[in-house]
């Protein structure tokens, strides 16, 4: 130590010139964008939480199971063959996604555990929508494995049926997420899921012909057009949902 | 600090809350009050679950509502019905929670065994939550609320299934943690706060009672808490005339503690009030329970 009464123990330049920036950026937080926003909430989770967990995955397997049962019972009953396929690629598409979601938000209702994860540091809605991005990936994989092997065993057209589910899978999600960025989740997917089986029951049953005109006998470049804007409002209502803000909502 | 300004808070036509200021510093704090009084309706608004129909709440000076997770990341909850994946062993569970609160990954292992031996469950830290008692989940729950070491700690019902070893263990660590932080306690067990509370927030009617240190909140009762001894039969009769806050058999008499604001009769001893006198009195016309 100095025993110089003049001597003052200033820090380097640098040192000054390392603290004013740490000032700096405390003060002038640089603005994320939505990607990097995105990341963040994902590394945070991991992989680990937003994929399904074990009895989430038994619920697909059983899901998977019954679709793969009731192609079996349609094929051995129905007249019009590729019609009938097709129906049930649009229909049944987004049932992993659907089944995932509500089973997820049923654990989360039924063990009580919103109360406390909506007062954490993720948003609920950033769960569920990342969440809902690993579960669009299951039902993806699950709609491809599908069409191809109707497609090889049926003399069907890969490329159409993959169109066709994938159309309907897109369209859900998306009409899920922006019923999701509502709040009052649990009862908003249970409107969309409902909606989604009884509108196309209800077509299906009451004006077969127009339904299968839809499914059918659209033009290959309209599917793909359809799954274009399936896929951007579903990006949409994406980013409507992970950016939702959850205070003041009461439990969702 | 953490400031509520006109706080008010209507469902409807029900009024929950009305006009309630309050300023809490760094410390413990007992939240006093019985069912129906509001107390879930203010916690619920403290973490940002509800929207107050009227005035604001203010961290450092900022309104938590727009503070977002700036504010979220502050706070540790342990709410009244803790929900908890029974699946989960509570090493799992804490780092779920951890990953949910964003703590660092580099520390979230130290930091789970920290917190579990805090709540002694280290031993059965790898064993499914499922298979736990009451008290033992209630331990799962205070180890959560302070795993990213909040700001703000709050606390409904806390002790709840706790038994009375684990209780003064609690107390302690809350006299603890509350050096450098905010801990609000909501109770209606008097026992659970007032040997550790800095202060006392009572919620009567749908707004503030009192806040204050438990002297000065017992201070308001001096002279009019007593105690006297009478034969068991006038004892039923005595009971219509005064509220009594504790009654005892002793040798064939009853000895009876008592409220009276009268002038008192030669038999009557004076006692110093207690925390508990103050809650009996002051919800004297209402239902304690739960």
């Amino acid at each position: 130590m100095t025993t110089d009464p003049w001597n003052i123990p200033y820090p380097s330049d640098d040192e000054i010139e390392r603290q004013a920036s740490l000032i700096v950026k405390a003060a002038y937080q640089e603005k994320r964008s939505f990607f990097e926003q995105v990341q963040e909430v994902k590394d945070r989770m991991g992989w680990l939480y937003l994929m399904p967990n074990r009895s989430e995955w038994i619920m697909t397997l059983l899901i998977v199971a019954a679709m793969g049962f009731m192609i079996y019972n349609l094929v051995s009953h129905s007249k019009e063959l590729s019609h009938t396929i097709y129906n049930f690629a649009f229909f049944t598409s987004p049932f992993p996604i659907l089944v995932l979601a509500l089973y997820s938000l049923y654990e989360k209702r039924e063990k009580q555990v919103m109360e406390l994860e909506m007062t954490l540091k993720t948003t609920i809605f950033q769960i569920i929508a990342l969440r809902m991005i690993s579960f669009s990936g299951i039902a993806l994989v699950v709609s491809i494995t599908v069409s191809a092997s109707l497609a090889i065993n049926f003399e069907l057209s890969f490329l159409r049926m993959w169109l066709i589910s994938l159309a309907g899978l897109f369209t859900f999600t998306s009409l899920l997420l922006a019923a999701l960025s509502k709040g009052e989740v649990w009862k908003n997917s249970w409107g969309v899921s409902i909606a989604w089986v009884v509108i196309n029951f209800s077509w299906m049953l009451a004006l077969p012909e127009s339904y299968n005109q839809v499914i059918f006998e659209l033009p290959l470049v309209i599917y793909a057009l359809i799954l274009l804007l399936a896929f951007s409002v579903s990006c949409y209502t994406f980013t409507r949902t992970f950016s939702r803000k959850q205070e003041g909502l009461g439990l969702c | 600090m953490l400031t509520l300004q006109n706080i008010g808070k209507d469902y409807g036509k029900f009024t929950a809350l009305k006009e309630l200021n309050l300023q809490f510093e760094n410390g413990v704090y007992g939240l006093l009050a019985p069912n129906g009084a509001g107390k879930t309706t203010l916690i619920q608004m403290l973490v940002t679950l509800v929207k107050p129909t009227s005035g604001e709440i203010l961290y450092d000076g900022k309104p938590i509502l727009s503070m977002g997770e700036a504010y979220r990341e502050k706070i540790g909850y342990l709410p009244q019905h803790f929900g908890y994946y029974k699946h989960y062993s509570p090493r799992k569970y804490l780092r779920y929670i951890a990953a949910l609160k964003g703590i660092e990954k580099s520390v979230v292992e130290k930091r789970i065994d920290e917190v579990l031996d805090l709540v002694a469950l280290q031993e059965v830290k790898d064993k499914k939550m499922r298979k736990f008692s009451g008290g033992m989940i209630q331990r799962i729950g205070i180890a959560q609320a302070i795993l990213a070491h909040p700001k703000v700690l709050i606390l409904d019902e806390p002790t709840a299934g706790l038994d009375p070893k684990e209780r003064a263990r609690f107390r302690h660590l809350l006299s603890d943690l509350a050096r450098d932080r905010i801990v609000l306690i909501s109770t209606h067990i008097v026992s659970d706060i007032e040997s550790i509370a800095n202060e006392i927030v009572m919620i009567r009617n749908q707004t503030l009672l009192y806040k204050g240190s438990i002297p000065t909140i017992c201070k308001s009762l001096d002279g009019m808490i007593y105690e006297v001894t009478m034969p068991f039969e006038d004892f039923s009769v005595f009971r219509k005339n005064y509220l009594t806050l504790e009654e005892k058999q002793e040798q064939g008499n009853m000895m009876v503690r008592f409220y009276s604001e009268e002038e008192p009769k030669a038999e009557w001893t004076a006692v110093t009030p207690e925390l508990e006198d103050v809650f009996l009195v002051s919800y004297a016309n209402e239902s304690t329970k739960g």
